[in-house]
């Protein structure tokens, strides 16, 4: 095991050191992640994590901070990631529903309504703002579906390992 | 919950989205917040990151790389190595001194000020929608929205969203981006208009009886006020005629490619009147309409 479970119990001041390393060290790969591949997303993935982990509370502080970051990054109006993160909690809960939210199909499932939200939300936003957002591609669609799945197959064992399962 | 406070819920969540998303077109207050704290932040993680894998690649390419190299060969074999080494080296920062002492011959036009800046970033994340690159000047250095982006070789584009120290740039290629160019040697005028990575320019609104030949040069004619006059741009590819349009369907490659761009440099005019023009507290896409549609 990478780091021992105990560093995720450790307390200081009342916060999860352990804790705080991981969401940093994956904020860090994240902001790389989507240097190396333009225009992809890799903190979603982070956010399904939380939620499947039933950490309602941090799911929301990690989806507005990373909305904060990938808005200042981004090139439209302020106003795009917060609807796609809501998308994001709102399609996660109705569609827990249905699968079991461990299920890699539930992932895959819910990573293709992602790219479509994300399809849907950016063109019809960008024309809202008097900008010429283009569709993209279905190979930058299939990467990003990749992104997802991929990222979350990557991450989820190394989490689960380590984070005590508990909501906070 | 019961269906029609669902409904409630719902529309009030609506609601609340459209008037803040609106607010914030009109005001853009929270646009400058997350510019200012998303770049900086960004910035922060990749400035430090890039250093670090320069040195690194440096480092592994002049000595880790040839530990068994030394070992194995003889004298005369490392020596010859070495000197590769250096050759390489030397090479590569020739060609950086070559490409800085170009950054440093480009004369701006007149009024017109010049700030060096680095590439630290591309395209970042599924917001970035837009062709654009990020840079390690901002606000601070004295740069402003619409500044336009330059490199010895031609035109890059303009800042589009300035942060305090990071400011990201609208790349020529994008199809938001609409320059007004004339040709170098016909003086014909005409608009170019990006169409995405990996395809060439468009040009626009030439009449069918100007000629403008393949290969001109086209160059910045000044007009809008956004680039100085006489920049080089793109370079015309191919010419087409149409008896179903008035004007000539005509296409260009930009002379910079974005992707291998290190450093470049902001021009800002000394007089910086743009600010007072582009502010007035109008919504930004607002201003780049009544700007000429840029």
């Amino acid at each position: 095991m990478l780091f021992p479970r105990s560093w995720f119990a450790l307390k200081k001041g009342g916060v999860k050191v352990g804790s705080w390393l991981w969401w940093t060290g994956y904020t860090l790969c994240a902001v790389w992640a989507q240097e190396w591949i333009a225009g992809i997303d890799f903190f979603s993935p982070g956010v399904i994590l939380c939620l499947q982990a039933g950490q309602w509370r941090k799911a929301l502080w990690l989806g507005i901070a990373w909305g904060i970051l990938q808005e200042g990054t981004g090139a439209l109006v302020f106003g795009a990631m917060l609807l796609f993160e809501v998308g994001l909690f709102c399609f996660f809960f109705w569609s827990k529903w249905l699968l079991e939210p461990e299920n890699p199909l539930f992932v895959l499932f819910l990573s293709v309504f992602l790219v479509a939200w994300h399809e849907v939300i950016f063109v019809g936003l960008g024309s809202l703002q008097g900008l010429v957002v283009t569709w993209n591609p279905f190979p930058v669609l299939f990467l990003q579906l990749f992104a997802y799945v991929l990222t979350w197959a990557f991450v989820y064992p190394l989490f689960i390992g380590m984070v005590p399962r508990v909501a906070d | 919950m019961r269906p029609q406070r669902a409904v409630f819920v719902v529309l009030f969540a609506l609601v609340a989205y459209v008037s803040l998303y609106t607010w914030n077109w009109k005001t853009g207050v929270l646009d400058r917040i997350v510019v200012v704290s998303g770049l900086e932040f960004v910035g922060g993680i990749l400035t430090p990151g890039k250093w670090a894998q320069h040195h690194v690649t440096d480092f592994w390419t002049r000595y880790v790389d040839l530990v068994g190299v030394r070992q194995e060969n003889d004298a005369l074999l490392v020596q010859v190595d070495d000197f590769r080494l250096q050759m390489a080296s030397l090479q590569q920062k020739a060609a950086q001194a070559d490409r800085l002492l170009g950054l440093l011959d480009f004369s701006p036009p007149v009024h017109w000020k010049k700030v060096g800046a680095r590439v630290v970033g591309h395209r970042l994340g599924p917001n970035a929608v837009l062709e654009t690159i990020l840079v390690d000047k901002g606000t601070a250095s004295g740069v402003v929205r619409d500044s336009s982006v330059v490199s010895p070789l031609g035109v890059v584009g303009w800042i589009h969203r300035p942060g305090l120290h990071f400011s990201t740039v609208l790349l020529l290629i994008d199809p938001n981006s609409h320059v007004p160019v004339m040709g170098a040697q016909s003086r014909i005028p005409a608009i170019v208009v990006g169409q995405g990575p990996r395809k060439p320019l468009q040009v626009n609104y030439v009449p069918l009886n100007d000629v403008l030949p393949e290969g001109e040069l086209l160059i910045t004619s000044g007009l809008g006020g956004m680039f100085p006059k006489g920049l080089p741009v793109a370079r015309v590819t191919s010419v087409q005629r149409s008896a179903l349009s008035l004007f000539q369907d005509i296409q260009a490659d930009p002379l910079v490619v974005p992707n291998t761009l290190e450093e470049l440099l902001i021009l800002l005019p000394y007089n910086s009147t743009r600010e007072a023009v582009s502010v007035n507290a109008l919504p930004p896409e607002l201003v780049r309409t009544e700007e000429g549609g840029r």
